[in-house]
């Protein structure tokens, strides 16, 4: 059985999305989240960001920002972000409520989700004695840094899930040296337990 | 075995001898398998125990798919699936164990051993809780069990074990930790879903609680001590699986922060860069999550926790801490005085003290080189004031007695047993082997160069001498309780310090036995400050360099004994004093100084040592020290005196030691004085006259217990006008907060509900009445009070004044001179006393509208002087019982308070206006029910229609009774009813005359209200009069006042004569029908011709015969003679128009 993975950004939007939709592609176990309270999107300025709750369907996301400024949306590119986003799932998960599975593999794209994700790994009592790695890959929240960033994250779950890898466990230390030596990403690794 | 097992369903048995049969295809098996679990998870009932015996077989297949699938269905059975419930899962660990027993011996696979670990992990508790209840096989479970544990921490002694297995390996030890260790109440975990040691009953056949406690605790030294060289995995492994750990049991986290904190020196140097960032963020988050729980907020060590966090990183993003640690944040990177923490001061003395060299190793001469050195670096004046004092204590020490060395060693034993830091120590660290050495100051070091433990210091005693060697005791395996040296070694810093300390100590004390008294205060200071088990100083040598004798041990005169403890007590209420304001709006429990065992001393420790030095640290008895004692606590008073509010913590501190030696105390001896209540006391009276906030609150809200004579000194507060509502208040959170003092509280602030002073009275009322109704206790008491004050009433004289005052002592020199003078007038009711005996009870009335009647009785059983000065209250009662109660009152009033009611009538139509018809209504009814009599009709009458006024209007006038009140009563009605309310006359002026002269009332009445008419002469006008009389006249039969109303209105009006005298003539044959209106006529007659128009008898000669004849018949001939004049006047042609009768009878007339 191929492992599981989970990719865990801010709002479940830009990083997370872009990983998912490509992991998803190569046919990876892959759930996608957010450790934001509430998912934000750019608005018109900086202090009057788009605000929806977690849950809410990518698609009523779209149909809104597409009624409240059709140019502007699209311009920024939020537009597309959000087609995409609707195609792979129905709405943005929030890391603490809607993630119920134990994962093998927890990537986490900025430092702020890691002590979230650790810290709420510890919350929830480690009661089910399963370890999981989790990795965080500092990638910049915006559409160019994500889809090189989504393409990292591939390269590092196949690098993991490949053929000559048998105990992960044994390997991870080497996997990760091999793939920063590729990538320049400031990276974090621990073992944590569900 | 219960190999005998049948299996009944067929599905099962298809598909388990599919997956057992091992010349099918390998897939096919695994795909049984899971059909078999699906079937089992959709009819759970399948799942025998005699199955899972089948089941177990497959861990001894040679596919390693299928043993893995075994593996992990027992997981699911047992950890995630609800097939079983929890005693079940237990019943079924016996099939379980040897399972894993058999996997952890004979399995080769990585995966599946981390696998069946991580199944172990899962199950302990259970077993753990199964063995607990010592079932007949618990024994040889726990027998595998142990085996298996010791298999697995086995794991980490081979270097080539597998990093998946210790992963595994390292939650199961979490496990094993947390439940072989006892629940912490300051934990975040309930205990009832805390499976702890706490479970194991003492005398368990099996298990040994202590020995299982050690276990744990070993566990985790051995897995702490694995972060210095295992991987980053592992060690993030071991991070992240203490983090539940350390919320249910917190001392576990005080070994991880001591390693961070040598990390700063020296960071793990077998870590790559990415792995070693990776290490110090795990501990990063799961140490900056114990910041911000707040119930970790008091940990001892939590100061520690930050400064780890700081180490790690922490300074870099300060909003991820709570806002305490933010502030001490700011400012250490601020600040950098003498109170920086701990941890960093720890840290460099760690260095500086060089535990990571062996300074045994220096040879002599270098020592001796650096002690130079560091000498030359001080005064010159300052070394020789210390080497003189240092000469005379060695002189001193000399010249000793020895036999007195027995009783120094007593005495340190006692204030060992006694010091109750120290057992605290016992407990928090049971496993610290030896107490920690202790650096000398380089003058001390200058002769002794002795660092010292328990053992030498019991070597000491037993008289044997100590090396001279440089010794330093640190134990590799205590890194769970490492110590870490407090006093820096650094000659300057040191030095400074003590050489002022002691020059001002010098000045302090006597000069006769300034050296003993000098190294006595060492003695105590260092008992105090510097380590919890340091011994007292050793002997200095007479010769130096000579192998160390005991010093013989002394006893001090009691005297001396006393001074010395004065000194101390001075001493640390100097220093608390400095603290006061140097730490002024910091956190209270801010560190003072770390001692040198690693404890730290805090300023509440300090407080608390201050007071039990008091209270329970000099117990001798005798007068002289009861002297003493009461000198002590006198500085103490004086101490808090001088900045009450910043010190109330301290006194606190010390009336709660104070309570609690009392308590102790008087259990030994019932007739023990207690020194709680005198010393509140003598401090309550010194700071309350000064006193302006809320301070007073706050501190009777905290001290351990109140007594009425304690709260009596709030009656201060209360007779100060500044201060009242501060006294009320401070009663009133009494009240709510401390129920044994409720009631002394609520005696005095009832009382001021019935104080003399108005506004004094009204504001204890608003106080009370915040309880009620509500607050049934309180509530029922004052409702009693308030009942009882108001029937005080009825009483021939009012009770005793309450003794307002507070008396010191309970002298009472005030009391006796208001007694005499007020001695007269207190014994009858003045107006005041029924106002303030009222007041309380109306403000509950106007919550509780039941108790109104209350008043009423009392009412009808006063005297009627009593009566009148309630009645004065009707508007305090109007106001409290408003429309409703009003109506209420009328409806059901007793006989006796008529009075009472109608005044409450009066004064609520006065101020309000058109009173409402509900209202008019129930008096109309409770009038005609009652029979009331007029009176009750004033206030309301003149909003009634026209009717009702003419058929009320004869009980108005039956009020007539010749008195002049009574008639303005009735003349003000009267003036009411024709005056326009809203526009609207409800009757004409000459509407209500000719009423009053239609009703059926005595005449004497009738005339009575004709007259009271008659004063309102600019409402009853000539016009009006005029208007009156006609329709008056008009009737088939004249009223009997009507001849009166012609003579009033004539003698108001002149000009209506002519009119009224024609009506006259035309009437005058119905008039002489009648005897009154006959007499009236005469009298009319009479007066109009002599008075109104005197010598006009055209009016009179116009009269019929007879009726002329009748008038001059009057025995009263003044008429006649008049008349008689008039007619012998006249000249002869106008006599001839007079006739003849006429002339006849006044012939008769004889004018004198």
């Amino acid at each position: 059985m191929g492992k599981s993975y989970a990719i865990v950004c801010a709002s479940n939007q830009n990083r997370s999305m872009e990983a998912h939709h490509v992991l998803v592609k190569c046919g990876f176990q892959v759930a996608s989240y957010g450790t934001g309270s509430a998912v934000r999107l750019p608005g018109p300025s900086i202090e009057r960001p788009n605000i929806y709750p977690f849950g809410t369907p990518y698609d009523d996301m779209y149909q809104d920002l597409l009624v409240k400024d059709p140019k502007l949306y699209k311009q920024n590119g939020l537009l597309d972000m959000l087609d995409r986003n609707r195609k792979i799932k129905l709405a943005p998960e929030q890391w603490s409520i809607d993630a119920k599975d134990d994962f093998d593999v927890i990537i986490s794209c900025e430092e702020r989700c890691f002590d979230v994700i650790c810290e709420d790994l510890t919350d929830r009592g480690e009661t089910r004695n399963r370890p999981v790695h989790v990795i965080n890959i500092d990638i910049k929240d915006n559409h160019e840094d994500a889809l090189l960033g989504g393409r990292a994250i591939l390269q590092l779950v196949q690098m993991i899930d490949s053929e000559r890898i048998n105990d992960l466990d044994e390997e991870i230390q080497n996997v990760l040296q091999e793939w920063q030596g590729k990538y320049k990403y400031e990276i974090l690794h621990c073992i944590a337990y569900f | 075995m219960d190999n005998q097992y049948v299996i009944k369903d067929s599905r099962i048995i298809v598909l388990l001898d599919r997956a057992t049969d091992s010349q099918k295809d390998q897939q096919l098996r695994v795909e049984a398998l899971i059909s078999l679990q699906q079937l089992i998870e959709n009819e759970k009932q399948l799942l025998e125990f005699g199955l899972l015996e089948k089941i177990s077989v497959l861990i001894k297949d040679p596919i390693s798919e299928i043993r893995e699938w075994t593996i992990d269905f027992f997981e699911w059975v047992l950890c995630r699936g609800s097939v079983y419930n929890r005693l079940q899962k237990k019943e079924c660990l016996g099939k379980v164990l040897p399972i894993i027993e058999y996997i952890i011996n004979f399995e080769e696979l990585t995966a599946i051993i981390k696998k069946v670990i991580l199944l172990s992990a899962g199950i302990y508790s259970l077993l753990f809780e199964r063995i607990c209840e010592n079932q007949n096989d618990a024994n040889s479970l726990w027998n595998i069990a142990t085996f298996i544990k010791i298999h697995i921490i086995r794991f980490f002694d081979s270097d080539d074990t597998k990093q998946g297995i210790k992963i595994g390996a390292i939650k199961f030890l979490q496990v094993v930790s947390t439940v072989q260790s006892r629940h912490v109440p300051d934990s975040l975990v309930r205990p009832e879903e805390d499976i702890s040691l706490s479970l194991c009953p003492q005398s368990h056949p099996i298990l040994n609680a202590f020995a299982l406690e050690k276990e744990a605790i070993s566990i985790i030294n051995g897995l702490y001590s694995l972060l210095n060289k295992e991987s980053s995995n592992v060690i993030t492994a071991i991070i992240n699986a203490l983090g539940p750990v350390f919320r249910s049991r917190p001392q576990y986290i005080y070994p991880l922060v001591n390693i961070v904190l040598k990390w700063k020196k020296n960071p793990p140097t077998h870590l790559s860069e990415l792995q070693l960032r990776s290490v110090k963020k795990a501990i990063k988050i799961q140490l900056m999550t114990i910041l911000r729980i707040p119930l970790f907020e008091s940990l001892p060590f939590i100061n520690e926790v930050f400064d780890a966090v700081m180490i790690l990183g922490g300074r870099n993003d300060p909003m991820k801490f709570p806002r305490q640690f933010r502030r001490l944040l700011y400012q250490k990177e601020g600040i950098d005085d003498g109170f920086r923490t701990s941890g960093q001061r720890r840290n460099r003395n760690n260095g500086s003290n060089g535990l990571s060299f062996d300074p045994s190793q220096f040879s002599l001469p270098f020592v001796v080189d650096v002690i130079h050195y560091a000498l030359q670096a001080i005064p010159q004046e300052r070394l020789l004031q210390a080497k003189q004092a240092l000469q005379q204590r060695e002189a001193n020490i000399a010249t000793r007695n020895l036999t007195s060395q027995s009783n120094i060693k007593q005495t340190r034993e006692e204030r060992k047993v006694r010091d109750p830091r120290l057992e605290f120590q016992k407990e928090s660290t049971p496993k610290s082997p030896s107490p920690p050495p202790v650096v000398k100051t380089e003058e001390e070091e200058e002769e002794e160069i002795i660092f010292m433990s328990t053992e030498t210091s019991e070597t000491l005693e037993t008289k044997e001498p100590v090396k001279p060697e440089i010794k330093y005791e640190y134990d590799d395996d205590m890194e769970i309780e490492e110590f870490v040296p407090e006093r820096n070694i650094e000659p300057e810093e040191r030095d400074e310090m003590e050489i002022t300390e002691d020059s001002e100590k010098i000045e302090l004390i006597s000069e006769d036995d300034e050296n003993e008294q000098q190294e006595i205060q060492d003695q105590l200071e260092d008992l105090e400050f510097e380590s919890e088990d340091q011994d007292l100083p050793p002997a200095t040598p007479t010769f130096k360099f000579q192998p160390y004798v005991l010093p013989p041990p002394e006893t001090l005169p009691e005297e001396q004994c006393q001074s010395f403890i004065k000194t101390v007590l001075v001493n640390i209420l100097e220093i608390e004093s400095k603290l006061s304001t140097e730490v002024k709006g910091t956190r209270s429990n801010v560190v003072l100084t770390t001692l040198s065992n690693g404890k730290r001393l805090t300023r509440t420790q300090l407080h608390v040592m201050a007071v039990r030095l008091l209270t329970r640290g000099l117990e001798f008895p005798n007068e002289a020290t009861e002297k003493t004692n009461n000198e002590l606590r006198e500085i103490v008073v004086q101490h808090i005196l001088e900045d009450f509010k910043n010190r109330m913590d301290f006194a606190l501190t010390w009336l709660d030691e104070e309570w609690y030696h009392d308590i102790v105390k008087q259990r030994a001896d019932p007739s023990h004085k207690s020194n709680y209540v005198i010393w509140i006391s003598r401090l309550l009276d010194r700071i309350i006259p000064a006193l302006e906030d809320r301070v007073l609150s706050q501190f009777l809200l905290d001290v351990p217990e109140l007594v009425e004579d304690i709260v009596d000194r709030i009656k201060i507060f209360c007779n100060d006008p500044d201060r009242r509502m501060l006294g009320f208040s401070t009663l009133s959170e009494l009240i709510d907060l401390r129920p044994p003092a409720r009631s002394f509280c609520m005696k005095i602030l009832l009382a001021y509900c019935l104080h003399r002073d108005e506004s004094t009275r009204t504001s204890a009322i608003t106080v009370v009445n915040k309880w009620y109704p509500d607050h049934s206790e309180i509530s029922q008491t004052i409702e009693l009070f308030a009942l009882e004050s108001l029937r005080q009433i009825c009483h021939e004289i009012p009770p005793t004044l309450f003794d307002y005052h507070y008396h010191v002592g309970g002298v009472d020199d005030t009391k006796e001179t208001i007694t005499k003078d007020d001695e007269l007038e207190m014994r009858k009711w003045a107006q005041q006393d029924v106002d303030r005996h009222i007041d309380l009870f109306l403000s509950l009335c106007s919550k509780k509208n039941e108790l109104f009647h209350e008043l009423i009785s009392v009412y009808i059983q006063t005297p009627e002087p009593i009566q009148v000065m309630i009645r004065k209250n009707a508007q305090k009662i109007i106001d409290t019982i408003g429309l409703t109660g009003l109506i209420q009152l009328f409806r059901n009033f007793p006989n006796g308070a008529e009075d009472f009611v109608l005044k409450m009538l009066v004064v609520f139509t006065n101020k309000a206006g058109t009173p409402p018809s509900q209202l008019t209504n129930t008096v109309k009814s409770v009038i005609m029910q009652r029979n009331l009599d007029g009176r009750f009709l004033f206030p309301i009458i003149s909003y009634f229609e026209k009717d009702e006024i003419s058929r009320y209007l004869p009980k108005v006038v039956s009020t007539l009774d010749a008195t002049e009140k009574q008639r303005d009563i009735v003349k003000k009605v009267f003036l009411k009813i024709v005056t326009p309310t809203n526009g609207v006359t409800p009757i004409t002026p000459s509407e209500l005359l000719v009423s009053l002269h239609q009703m059926d009332v005595p005449l004497k009445q009738s005339v009575e209200a004709i007259h009271t008419c008659f004063t309102l002469a600019n409402i009853f006008n000539q016009q009006i009069l005029g208007a009156v009389l006609q329709h008056l006249s008009v009737q088939s039969e004249l009223p009997m006042t009507f001849m009166r109303t012609v003579t009033l209105s004539v003698r108001a009006h002149n000009a209506l004569a002519g009119f009224v005298n024609d009506l006259l003539i035309r009437k005058v044959t119905d008039i002489w029908k009648n005897e009154v209106l006959r007499k009236g006529f005469i009298l009319y007659c009479t007066e109009f011709c002599l008075k109104i128009k005197p010598n006009n008898f055209k009016f009179l000669l116009q009269l019929p015969q007879t009726q002329i004849q009748d008038i001059l018949k009057q025995r009263d001939q003044t008429l006649s003679k008049a008349l008689k004049r008039y007619v012998d006047n006249l000249k002869p042609e106008q006599r001839r128009g007079i006739p003849q009768y006429l002339l006849e009878i006044l012939e008769t007339v004889i004018i004198p």
